[in-house]
């Protein structure tokens, strides 16, 4: 289940379960809605994610250098082992911001 | 275990998700578990999205051979165009910058990463793709 949240300034999305080839369109599509024209602040929070493929890597970094294009900052806050091994091994993991939790990712992205 | 599907992604969902109560999957280490499926998504869906032009359904085979000591052999089959993924497949290098990045494209080299084994082989007008999670071919 994919959920949003615009707070002030910056956009939270949250994915439970998982982000493959069946939800990441809708994802990408949620990413780009919720940070309208200019919004350049963006967390991930995977915390209750458990499976991402590489369709759902392609929504993150989507996400990711939209912002960057637009100054902006972005974070991943609770991305849990399985999660963080597919960052690895991808090579993305460079390009991720990971912190532990949400209330880090929004102080990052602050 | 023995899959024949049609060339749908609704398809493919039903196997991954029929698969998941599988003893035989649930038998593999969580890593390994994550790795079939991913493995599965990526290559399938790549079939079913570039292997065929002609609108027909088509169907592509899946035997998995689950190794007594622990991991799994897999093959998958299909008769679309002559394709081997670990050649053709367009993959996109990591760049040192996010800007540079390409957002596609990252999905055979994931599969790589992941799994023990990948090879391909053309055969009797089919593309033959197998792949080892956990072992290594005898």
């Amino acid at each position: 289940m994919i959920h949003c949240e615009k707070r002030s300034d910056f956009v939270i999305i949250e994915i439970d379960g998982n982000l493959d080839s069946s939800n990441a369109p809708e994802a990408e599509k949620a990413v780009l809605t919720a940070l309208g024209e200019t919004g350049n602040k963006l967390v991930f929070d995977f915390a209750r994610l458990a499976y991402i493929s590489s369709a759902g890597l392609r929504a993150v970094l989507l996400g990711a250098k939209t912002v960057r294009e637009r100054n902006g900052k972005f974070a991943i806050s609770g991305a849990g082992a399985p999660i963080m091994r597919v960052f690895q091994l991808s090579g993305l993991r460079r390009h991720f911001n990971c912190v532990d939790t949400l209330a880090e990712a929004v102080e990052a992205v602050k | 275990m023995y899959f024949c599907l049609e060339n749908d992604m609704d398809a493919l969902a039903s196997l991954i998700h029929n698969l998941a109560e599988e003893p035989a999957f649930l038998s593999l280490t969580p890593d390994q578990q994550y790795t079939l499926q991913l493995a599965l998504e990526e290559m399938v869906t790549n079939i079913i999205k570039y292997g065929y032009d002609d609108g027909d359904k088509h169907h592509i085979c899946i035997y998995m051979d689950f190794l007594p000591a622990g991991g799994v052999c897999v093959e998958l089959s299909d008769d679309g165009h002559p394709f081997n993924p670990l050649v053709d497949a367009q993959e996109s290098a990591i760049a040192d910058d996010l800007l540079d990045q390409e957002i596609g494209g990252l999905g055979v080299a994931l599969v790589r990463e992941m799994t023990d084994e990948v090879h391909y082989r053309r055969e009797n007008g089919r593309n033959i793709l197998s792949f080892i999670i956990g072992g290594t071919r005898k």
